[in-house]
């Protein structure tokens, strides 16, 4: 399994990403515990986190995380 | 009257005759507008209520709101209905634009046409007066060539009209409103088809009498200000698009793709709103007094183009394995110019590829080969060869393969970019709806999906029947305004409410306004009994209740059985699904006990 964990940031949430990247960004599992701790990887706002997929599961702020997870945030959205 | 015109307009094209009707109050008072008050119009005008629906005796009936052309955001809607010729329920469809401000205008909540004009014609209204004009020359002109003629020949009026597929009588055809809102459901544009009406153009100068003008105002601006603190309603819709779900419904799991037989696909994001956003220019457009602009244009080397909204992506994209964002953009335009809905379209030609696809067909179309699909569009619209037969939709379609368990729609009509499976409560949604699958009669994507207002287990079929009532109830309320749907993303469901009492002058108890909903509700539900539907029209496709989905949908199936029975409990209704007497009772609806239990003749 891979050592990292897999990070997509959607609806405008690429603004955050390191490397300027939608899709696949990637942090060592060994650098965060939980959901909470990824966003603060990402200097992301809790308040503009609003729906967290953990393998697309919706999950809270302080779930764990472990390698080979792949984590969606998004901020708030709509639409259909 | 204030917040209503007070009166509405029935015209027949048969013989050319007009008559002005005043409603009683209390029928609006019951039943408020748009969908509710087509719904009770049906009732009133039609004797046969199983007329069959290309008929000339089927009824349309355009209506606005109390809040129709107020200053109230997004108060710009109108609703048609009508039965439906895909489905045979009763069928109400809205959207926005300027062209239910426009018939109030002239005048009327309501607008109501029967009969058949003899040739191809265009019906202009200016306030009481009626042209039927013979318009042969637009015969089976593409929407956007309709558009710019009406809108050069007529430049106050506000339009709608149909495209060859309507002319044709598709049973998913859609009746284009304004230059690119859409009434795209339920194949109502082969109901304007079915009675040579090509166009409707609409004007006048008249205004609804609002009730208390200072409210309305402080309303408005309590409104304005909700829908501008909010990132969703301010801005993210506008940059992005309803496409903006695309990259959470794949994560998620929800993402038809291949007919439904997967729920993921691998190259979502390149057709995702933010890809369309980055990649092409493109612009935003809004409906009449809507601060929401969610309407995108992309610009192409052929000129403007409407950007394809979530739904039209999940079906004609994943659904049918395509993820190059420019074809996608294409079959949707197409679809557009033709007047083809884009949910029953994708469907219809999924289930093509997948019957090609398990040897029960021997087309070259398939998950693997798209080339010859924009063709495959016009022969749906004109009926020809192999499209005359997918112009029936995908049920009949399939039936006629011998495989119906390869259409994906509940009542005929066509299942959403949802997937049931990784929703229960809009599974069950998809059961009860009046008018067939449809993810717009309860909003369960925002509590099930988007946390709104707080997060519940999506795959849990525990509770989602009273959450779905709620949910259904308030739309039809929405429905009947009419108001946006979007703007339930910012504004609390009180402001609704006093939003009709300041435009109307009425006081509504939170009881009886939500009754209001459940009286919509159950009048079309006594529609559709009386007409022949019953439980066992309830149920979703054996997929969805005999195979998993992908990713997070691994092991998920949909179990009917409880959620519908606690549904009917909680609804008043027996175990068949009929409404008790008592719900008739509480919901002032006993007139109608005659349709379902007897008493009546009316064919049923």
């Amino acid at each position: 399994m891979s050592a990292e964990i897999i990070v997509n940031l959607y609806g405008g949430l690429e603004k955050y990403s390191l490397e300027g990247k939608r899709k696949d960004n990637r942090i060592k599992a060994s650098k965060v515990n939980n959901i909470e701790e990824v966003l603060q990887h990402f200097s992301i706002p809790p308040d503009e986190a609003n729906i967290i997929l953990l393998d697309g599961h919706h999950v809270d702020l302080s779930d764990s995380v472990k390698a080979g997870n792949v984590i969606s945030i998004f901020p708030l959205i709509g639409g259909g | 009257m204030q917040g209503w015109m007070g009166k509405i307009l029935l015209i027949d094209l048969t013989n050319q005759k007009k008559n002005s009707y005043q409603l009683p109050p209390e029928l609006y008072h019951e039943f408020l507008g748009g969908r509710g008050l087509g719904v009770r119009l049906f009732f009133y005008f039609m004797d046969q209520l199983k007329v069959p629906p290309l008929n000339p005796d089927n009824l349309l009936i355009f209506a606005t709101g109390p809040l129709t052309a107020t200053v109230v955001p997004t108060s710009g809607r109108m609703t048609l209905t009508t039965r439906s010729p895909l489905t045979g329920t009763i069928f109400d469809s809205n959207a926005g634009g300027f062209f239910g401000p426009a018939l109030k205008g002239a005048g009327y909540d309501a607008l109501l046409i029967r009969g058949r004009a003899e040739k191809l014609t265009r019906l202009q209204i200016n306030e009481g007066e009626c042209q039927f004009i013979n318009c042969d020359d637009l015969k089976h002109r593409p929407t956007g060539d309709t558009w710019q003629y009406l809108k050069q020949k007529l430049p106050r009026y506000e339009h709608l009209y149909i495209g060859p597929a309507g002319e044709n009588k598709v049973k998913f055809a859609t009746v284009a409103v304004g230059k690119n809102r859409t009434l795209g459901r339920g194949g109502l544009g082969a109901v304007l088809g079915s009675k040579n009406l090509k166009a409707l153009s609409i004007t006048g100068s008249q205004e609804p009498e609002i009730a208390d003008y200072d409210k309305t105002e402080q309303i408005k601006e309590k409104s304005l200000t909700y829908l501008q603190e909010s990132s969703l309603t301010s801005s993210r819709l506008e940059d992005f698009g309803t496409a903006m779900l695309v990259n959470l419904s794949n994560e998620a799991g929800i993402l038809p793709t291949k007919n439904f037989q997967e729920t993921q696909f691998v190259q979502a994001d390149n057709i995702s709103g933010e890809q369309l956003t980055a990649s092409m220019e493109s612009s935003s457009g809004s409906c009449f007094n809507c601060p929401i602009a969610c309407a995108r244009k992309i610009a192409t080397d052929e000129g403007e183009k409407s950007g394809p909204e979530y739904e039209s992506i999940g079906l004609l994209g994943p659904n049918l394995a395509i993820s190059d964002p420019d074809k996608i953009t294409e079959l949707n335009h197409i679809c557009n110019e033709l007047g083809l809905d884009t949910i029953s379209t994708g469907s219809v030609i999924a289930c093509l590829m997948e019957l090609s696809e398990k040897g029960y067909s021997d087309h070259s179309f398939s998950f693997a080969d798209h080339s010859g699909l924009e063709n495959l569009l016009k022969k749906i619209a004109f009926r020809q060869g192999l499209g005359a037969s997918l112009a029936e939709g995908s049920l009949e379609f399939a039936r006629e393969m011998g495989h119906p368990e390869l259409a994906m729609q509940v009542k005929k009509l066509d299942i959403p970019a949802f997937d049931p499976r990784g929703m229960k409560g809009q599974a069950l949604g998809y059961i009860t709806s009046n008018r067939g699958a449809c993810h717009l009669r309860a909003s369960m994507l925002n509590i099930e999906m988007l946390g709104l207002p707080e997060r519940i287990d999506r795959f849990s079929e525990q509770g989602k029947a009273s959450l779905l009532i709620q949910q259904q109830d308030l739309n039809a309320i929405l429905d009947s305004l009419i108001v946006c749907k979007f703007t339930l993303f910012a504004l609390a469901e009180g402001f609704y409410r006093e939003m009709l009492e300041a435009v109307t002058g009425l006081e509504f108890a939170a009881a009886e306004f939500y009754l209001l909903g459940a009286r919509i509700w159950n009048l079309e539900k006594i529609y559709n009994l009386a007409v022949g539907f019953r439980k066992k029209d309830d149920t979703l496709p054996a997929r969805f209740k005999n195979e998993e989905g992908s990713g997070p949908l691994r092991g998920e199936v949909v179990v009917e059985e409880k959620m519908l029975a606690d549904y009917y409990q909680l609804r008043g209704w027996d175990s068949e699904g009929f409404p008790l007497q008592e719900t008739l009772e509480e919901l002032k609806l006993t007139d109608f006990s005659p349709y379902i239990y007897g008493g009546e003749d009316n064919e049923c």
